[in-house]
């Protein structure tokens, strides 16, 4: 089969990234179960989460070792890394989201709940776009435009994140609760916006390799 | 290599084969050339030394300061210098058709490969979907050109090089032919990687397609022109290439001043190494009666 070695990194590349986005829906749902006060629940999705993390891990070795042994050219190889290694900090990054809830469980006052959960929604949602640019370049079965269209979509929604940061920021500094309090609130809510910050790293590494192959 | 597509070992690996077939399977053409083609003599021992010496220095010379210069040129005006010092019949016709070649096989190339550049744009275009993949797949395609490229420079330059001693008769011409290829590998993995550099960058940025482009072009320009048995610049035929695949990205994207170095190299080499084998042999004789 001509460029099987080739193929067989396009589809470890698909396959890290359907189980990266996994470790993100599990860690949203550890998130919505932790605000919803079922920890018990939570903690199985954190499992999860900390589970496909480490097999997501593990294909990224893989797809490191096939390239370290010829698949593909020296020149392309590192675009290539580069590429799977930003997607994988955006898996990394929602793990550390749901550990953070789990591991030092923040109080989140009742009134402040339904905006977490949207600003969570929101930044760990950011993978669909990702997801959809990364499938349309690496299948080659969309126009490149389309492929550049989800990635400002994952940058329009980057910015969304943004928005809902700064208004639950003010919200958490100008509420009643103690400094300690507020200060624990907005190291869970910086842990939160992270995956859509690494998500935008991701597309942006995505958009210098289609301005490369641009002719 | 000039644009990361291979390392430079394997890259010297791969001249090496390529240049050694090409020159035990076509290099017979320019060898007759230079051997009987120009200077219409028997050349001696002497001669044949000074002619190859001569033109041997200008073009490390030329290598060492990074200007892609020409061998086949350089040993032109060897042979030229020697004809002259010996009062030898040179056939000017040849000469002249040799000379004019230079001129029209960089332009010839440079057209070639502007139109394959501005071709292989509207296909990769209109392929829309330019995966890392397709990338490779040019990237293997490029490195083929480059194989064909070594395989033409073998079958024009080898001759080059062991031309003056085929005129002596001493050896069998498949033999001075090994020899030959064999040279050319070993001069590519010794100088090779600075002008493989200049060439590759410093005119002007190669892409993988436009590599590609560069290379066929080229290799096609030699190929042609060591089959009618006139030896040719490899460097002016990629530089040409290199241009016209410039010229499709806008000429702001070529360097004019790498342009102008390479061209005083191509004027100053056959001439220098012309008039320095003129001057060695008539010294050495005239000390040596």
């Amino acid at each position: 089969m001509l460029f099987k070695k080739e193929k067989e990194v396009i589809e470890l590349i698909l396959k890290h990234l359907d189980v990266t986005e996994n470790t993100i829906k599990s860690s949203l749902k550890t998130i919505e179960f932790y605000l919803d006060e079922n920890i018990a629940e939570a903690k199985i999705w954190a499992r999860k989460t900390r589970g496909t993390e480490s097999e997501a891990d593990l294909i990224r070795y893989d797809i490191r070792d096939k390239l370290y042994l010829g698949a593909y050219l020296p020149l392309l190889r590192e675009d290539i890394y580069k590429l799977v290694e930003s997607v994988d900090k955006v898996g990394n990054a929602a793990e550390a989201c749901s550990d953070f809830f789990l591991n030092q469980r923040p109080l989140i006052p009742d009134e402040m709940r339904p905006h977490f959960l949207e600003v969570s929604k929101e930044s760990l949602g950011v993978i669909d776009s990702l997801k959809l640019a990364i499938l349309c370049y690496f299948r080659g079965d969309c126009k490149i435009e389309t492929v550049r269209d989800h990635t400002r979509e994952v940058g329009i929604q980057e910015s969304r994140v943004d928005k809902l940061e700064w208004d639950l920021t003010k919200e958490i500094f100008i509420s009643e609760i103690d400094f300690a309090h507020k200060t624990h609130l907005k190291h869970c809510l910086d842990n939160i916006v992270e995956v859509s910050d690494r998500a935008e790293d991701a597309g942006d590494q995505l958009e210098l390799a289609t301005l490369k192959s641009m002719v | 290599m000039g644009c990361g597509l291979i390392s430079f070992r394997n890259a010297v690996i791969l001249v090496s084969i390529f240049a050694l077939l090409g020159a035990l399977l076509q290099g017979q053409h320019v060898m007759y050339t230079i051997g009987k083609g120009i200077v219409k003599a028997d050349l001696n021992y002497l001669a044949v030394i000074i002619a190859l010496v001569s033109s041997g220095f200008f073009v490390t010379l030329a290598t060492f300061y990074k200007i892609p210069t020409s061998t086949s040129q350089a040993i032109v005006g060897g042979v030229v210098g020697i004809g002259l010092a010996l009062n030898a019949e040179i056939d000017h016709s040849k000469l002249i058709s040799i000379v004019e070649s230079w001129i029209i096989c960089p332009i010839m190339v440079m057209v070639l490969a502007f139109a394959l550049m501005y071709i292989l744009n509207i296909i990769l275009r209109k392929f829309e979907s330019r995966t890392f993949l397709m990338q490779h797949a040019m990237g293997r395609l490029a490195i083929l050109s480059a194989c064909y490229t070594a395989y033409a420079l073998g079958a024009n330059h080898a001759g080059n090089a062991v031309g003056p001693i085929a005129n002596l008769g001493i050896f069998h011409p498949k033999l001075l032919l090994f020899i030959g290829g064999l040279t050319i590998a070993l001069g590519a993995a010794t100088y090779g990687k600075k002008v493989a550099h200049t060439v590759g960058t410093g005119i002007t940025p190669l892409d993988i397609p436009a590599a590609f482009v560069a290379q066929i072009s080229s290799a096609f320009g030699m190929h042609l022109f060591s089959m009618l048995g006139i030896p040719v610049s490899t460097s002016s035929a990629i530089v040409g290439a290199v241009v016209g695949v410039g010229l499709v990205k806008g000429a702001k994207a070529i360097s004019t001043k790498m342009i102008l170095t390479i061209l005083m190299g191509w004027i100053l080499t056959p001439t220098m190494a012309a008039a320095a084998a003129y001057i060695c042999y008539r010294t050495i004789t005239v000390i040596w009666g």
